[in-house]
C-alpha cells in the first residue's frame, strides 16, 4: 500500500489563467526520501502546499485529481488534521514562529495536540539537540540568525513527530556544514520511520535521495532513481538543477558511461588516474600567477565591534580589522550567527559601530548620509520579502532612482534594461506579492542594479532562485566586476565563493579567522572547524595536490600522460 | 534588539502567578479610573516606582519616558485650553502616564504566553485568549519589519536624516503603507503556520506552563485589596 497517493492533481490559482502544477502522479512508499526539484516557479510550492491541503482551504482555485493518505482524500480535511499526519517547513520559516523563546516555540504544537508534559520536556530537548540547538534554551527568536531560526521552525515541526515531513527548501539560510548535518539527520529519520519530501536545489545531497521527481512549467518531466538522473548533465541543467560538477568535468573529458559514474570523490581519482590523466604544474603556476591584487584602499575597517544593547551575549563582532579594495569581488563567509549580516551592514551605515571606526574613501563613514552613500552602495538584502515594499513591480525598482534624481528619460529606460536582464519583462505591472521567491530574489537584486552604484554589496542572493537564474545573476556580478563594479557577497554557497570571488573573509564567533585569496581558502586545513566545505571538485583537485576553483581550471590544468608507467 | 517589553529576570514579582497578575493590572486600572484629582494618582505612581524598582523593571521605563513625557504636556495643554481647569488637566495627564505605567510593569514581568495561559485560567477559551495576546506577540516582528523596510528604503537613498522634524515626520508617513501591507499579508501566512502546527485540533489544549496559585500569590492580592480600600477611604 502506498502511503502517499497523487492521481491527476491540477490546480490553477484564482486570478491566474495558467495552472501552477498540471496533471501531477506520483505515490511515495513509507521511508521513501524523495526530492523535488526543478526551476522556480514550475509548481512545486504549490505541490507542497496541496499535500498538507493549505490548498484549497486557504488558497482557493481550480483544483482537480486526488490526494490520498493512507486512503484517506485529504481534500476537505483542515489543515490541523492533516497535520497530524504530514509536517511541513514553509519556505517563509520565519513566520513559523511566533513564541518569546525557543522552548515555547516548540511546545506550541505539543500543546495543541494536547501532549502531557513530561512527554513534551522530552521532545523538546530531543528535537533541539537533533538541530543543534540546545544552548539557545531561553533565546527569544526574533534574535537568533538566518540559519538558526530554519533550525527552530524545522525542531518544531519535528517534535510533532508526523509520518511525512515535506521540507520546502530547508536549507537556504544554513552553513555549508549545517545543510550536511540536515540532510544527514534527514536520511537518518528516514530509517526512523520517517517519510520525507524535500524541495531543494543542492545537488550536492542529491545521493541520499531513493526517488528524484524533476518538475518543470507545472508538470512532472522526470521522476526515477538517483543513478538514471545524475549523469545526464544537459536535462539536468535545462531543468535548473545544477550538475554535480565531477560529472561535468568527466562528461567534458568523454569519460562518462552509463557504466562509468564516479558516486565518490575517491571514485573520481581512480577513474582519472586510470585513465592517466595527470595534472601540470606549469599551467598550475600560471593559474596562481594570474591572480592579480587590487591596491585602491576603499574601505580601510579598524577594531570594529558591534554589540546589542540589554541583549545578553550581545556583541556580535569582536574588534575586526581589515581593508577591502576598489574592484574586488570579496565574499563573506562563515557559520550562522557569526555576524556577517551585521557587519555588512555597517558599510552603508545601516548599523552604527559600538566601538572602532570605518574609513571610506579617507573619511570617516560617519561623516556621510546614509542617502549620500546609497548613490555609491547598492544592498540586497538577505530575505526579498522584507526589501520589497511597492504595489507593483515597476514602482519597486523606480524607488532608487527617483530617490537619486534620475531623469525621466533615463528611468523608463533602466526600467526596461533592468528588468530584461533578470528575466522580468512580463511581470512590470504585477503585485510583487503575488511573485515566487525566485522572482522576488531577482526583483530585489533588479531595484538595486538599476542604479548602477559603484559598490554591490549582496546578502545570500542565493535564496529561492533555481540553478539558471542563478548563474545568469553571477554572470551578471562578474560583468560588472569586470566594469570596475566592488561586489561583496556574503553566502554560504561554497562553489560560488569559489567560482566567482576573488577573495575570502572568514568569520567565526565575531572574529575573522581568515583573511586571503579564494585559492587559498580552499587550501586552508581548518576550512571545516570554520563551518565551511570543501566542493567536491576541489576535492578531486586536492587529491592531485592542487587547488582547482572550477571545471575549466582542472580543464586548463589536466594533461593526458603519454608514459603509460606514470 | 530586546523588542519584547518582558524582561527575563527571577524577582517575587516576576513568579507570581499569570492570574494574580492580571488582577493586578485591572485592579490598578481601575484604582486610576476612579481618582480624579492629582495627590492620589500621585501616590499611586509612586507605589508603582517601587513595584518596577522591586520587579527590576526601571530600565523599561528609560525605553519609553520621552513617549510619556510628551503625552504628559499635550495632555495638560489640551485640557486647560478645553476646560481651564489646570487641577483637573494635571490629574488626567498625571492619570494617563500612571496607566501607561501599570501596563508597562505588567508587560516587563509577563511572558506573552503566561499573559494567554492567565486569560485561559479566567475561563476564556484558548482562541479567544490567544487571540487577545496575539496582538502583543505580533508588535515585535511587526517592528522589526518595519525597521528592515526603513532600511531597505534608506539603502535605495531614501533620506530621512536631514530636515526639520516636522519635515521627517512627514517622510515617515508614506513609509507606513508598505509596512502595513505587509503585516496584512503576513497576517494569512501566519493562520497558515498556525494550523500546521495543529492549532485547533483538540477541544482541551494542553500548557507546558504550568504555574500554582500560592501563598505568596494569595498575600500579594490580599495587601493590596487593602491598599485599595485605605486609598478609597482616604480620598
Amino acid at each position: 500500500m502506498h502511503l502517499l497517493e497523487i492521481k491527476d492533481l491540477s490546480f490553477t490559482y484564482q486570478n491566474s489563467s495558467s495552472p501552477a502544477v498540471k496533471k501531477i502522479n506520483f505515490s511515495v512508499k513509507e521511508n521513501e526520501f524523495i526530492i523535488l526539484m526543478g526551476k522556480s516557479g514550475a509548481g512545486k510550492s504549490t505541490l507542497a502546499k496541496c499535500l498538507t491541503s493549505i490548498i484549497p482551504q486557504f488558497q482557493k482555485g481550480n483544483y482537480s485529481g486526488k490526494i490520498t493518505i493512507e486512503n484517506q482524500e485529504i481534500k476537505n480535511v483542515p489543515v490541523y488534521e492533516i497535520a497530524q499526519k504530514i509536517g511541513l517547513l514553509l519556505q517563509d520559516f520565519e513566520v513559523q514562529l511566533f513564541s518569546t523563546n525557543v522552548i515555547l516555540e516548540i511546545a506550541f504544537g505539543l500543546e495543541n495536540f494536547s501532549l502531557a508534559r513530561a512527554e513534551m520536556e522530552k521532545r523538546i530537548s530531543e528535537t533541539l539537540k537533533t538541530v543543534g540547538l540546545e544552548n539557545y534554551l531561553n533565546r527569544d527568536p526574533l534574535t537568533l540568525s538566518g540559519g538558526e531560526k530554519q533550525r527552530l521552525a524545522l525542531a518544531s515541526i519535528l517534535a510533532l513527530k508526523p509520518k511525512i515531513l515535506i521540507l520546502d527548501e530547508p536549507t537556504t539560510d544554513l552553513d555549508p556544514i549545517g545543510k550536511k548535518e540536515i540532510f544527514a539527520l534527514l536520511k537518518n529519520l528516514t530509517k526512523q520511520g520517517l517519510t520525507i519530501i524535500v524541495i531543494d536545489h543542492e545537488t550536492d545531497e542529491i545521493l541520499n535521495a531513493d526517488q528524484i521527481i524533476i518538475f518543470n512549467a507545472s508538470e512532472i518531466v522526470s521522476s526515477g532513481n538517483v543513478e538514471q538522473l545524475i549523469s545526464q548533465s544537459e536535462f539536468l541543467e535545462k531543468n535548473g538543477i545544477r550538475p554535480a560538477a565531477i560529472l561535468t568535468l568527466f562528461q567534458k573529458l568523454n569519460l562518462l558511461t552509463q557504466k562509468n559514474i564516479p558516486k565518490t570523490v575517491n571514485d573520481a581519482c581512480h577513474l582519472l588516474v586510470e585513465n592517466s590523466y595527470q595534472t601540470s604544474e606549469e599551467k598550475y603556476t600560471l593559474l596562481t600567477k594570474e591572480e592579480k591584487k587590487e591596491k585602491n584602499l576603499l574601505f580601510q575597517i579598524k577594531n570594529l565591534e558591534f554589540t546589542y544593547p540589554n541583549v545578553p551575549a550581545g556583541q556580535i563582532l569582536k574588534g575586526l580589522n581589515f581593508e577591502i579594495y576598489a574592484g574586488e569581488f570579496l565574499a563573506i563567509v562563515g557559520v550562522n550567527g557569526s555576524g556577517k549580516t551585521t557587519f555588512i551592514k555597517h558599510l552603508n551605515r545601516l548599523f552604527t559601530p559600538t566601538k572602532g571606526e570605518i574609513i571610506y574613501q579617507n573619511k570617516n563613514l560617519k561623516n556621510y548620509k546614509i542617502a549620500e552613500l546609497a548613490k555609491d552602495i547598492g544592498y540586497v538584502f538577505q530575505n526579498p520579502d522584507n526589501q520589497i515594499f511597492a504595489t507593483t513591480v515597476k514602482e519597486e525598482i523606480v524607488f532608487g532612482l527617483k530617490n537619486l534624481s534620475f531623469p525621466h528619460e533615463e528611468i523608463e529606460k533602466g526600467v526596461k534594461e533592468v528588468l530584461k536582464t533578470v528575466n522580468l519583462e512580463g511581470c512590470k505591472d504585477k503585485d510583487p506579492f503575488i511573485l515566487t521567491k525566485g522572482e522576488k530574489q531577482r526583483l530585489s537584486v533588479a531595484s538595486v542594479l538599476v542604479t548602477q552604484p559603484k559598490i554591490i554589496i549582496l546578502d545570500e542572493p542565493t535564496t529561492g532562485l533555481d540553478y539558471l537564474e542563478l548563474r545568469s545573476l553571477m554572470n551578471l556580478l562578474k560583468e560588472l566586476n569586470q566594469k570596475g563594479h566592488t561586489i561583496i557577497m556574503v553566502t554560504h554557497t561554497m562553489w560560488l565563493v569559489a567560482e566567482y570571488a576573488k577573495r575570502a573573509i572568514v568569520l567565526k564567533e565575531g572574529e575573522i579567522v581568515f583573511n586571503g585569496s579564494v585559492r587559498q581558502l580552499f587550501s586552508e586545513k581548518n576550512i571545516e572547524n570554520w563551518g565551511l566545505a570543501l566542493p567536491p571538485l576541489i576535492e578531486l583537485s586536492q587529491m592531485f595536490g592542487k587547488t582547482l576553483l572550477s571545471v575549466d581550471e582542472f580543464l586548463f590544468c589536466l594533461n593526458k600522460s603519454t608514459d603509460p608507467t606514470v | 534588539m530586546s523588542i519584547y517589553l518582558y524582561l527575563e529576570r527571577n524577582t517575587f514579582i516576576h513568579r507570581l502567578h499569570p492570574v494574580t497578575k492580571i488582577f493586578l493590572l485591572l485592579l490598578f486600572f481601575i484604582l486610576l479610573l476612579l481618582f480624579s484629582s492629582p495627590l492620589p494618582i500621585i501616590l499611586v505612581t509612586f507605589f508603582l516606582l517601587l513595584v518596577s524598582a522591586f520587579s527590576r523593571s526601571i530600565s523599561n521605563l528609560r525605553k519609553i519616558w520621552k513617549l510619556m513625557f510628551i503625552l504628559f504636556t499635550f495632555t495638560i495643554i489640551l485640557w486647560t485650553i478645553f476646560l481651564k481647569n489646570l487641577n483637573y488637566a494635571l490629574a488626567m495627564a498625571l492619570r494617563l502616564n500612571a496607566l501607561i505605567f501599570t501596563g508597562l510593569i505588567f508587560l516587563s514581568v509577563t511572558r506573552i504566553e503566561e499573559f494567554t495561559y492567565g486569560l485561559n485560567k479566567l475561563g476564556l477559551p484558548f482562541r479567544v485568549s490567544f487571540a487577545l495576546t496575539l496582538a502583543f506577540r505580533l508588535v515585535p516582528s511587526f517592528i522589526l519589519s518595519a525597521q528592515t523596510t526603513i532600511q531597505a528604503q534608506k539603502s535605495r537613498g531614501l533620506d530621512l536624516e536631514t530636515g526639520n522634524l516636522v519635515q521627517r515626520i512627514k517622510k515617515f508617513i508614506p513609509l507606513l503603507i508598505p509596512i502595513l501591507a505587509t503585516s496584512l499579508r503576513n497576517a494569512e501566512l501566519l493562520a497558515i503556520a498556525l494550523e500546521c502546527k495543529g492549532f485547533g485540533i483538540k477541544k482541551k489544549r494542553t500548557s507546558y506552563l504550568d504555574y500554582k496559585f500560592g501563598r505568596n500569590d494569595f498575600l500579594t492580592l490580599l495587601t493590596i485589596f487593602l491598599l485599595y480600600f485605605l486609598l478609597l477611604k482616604i480620598f
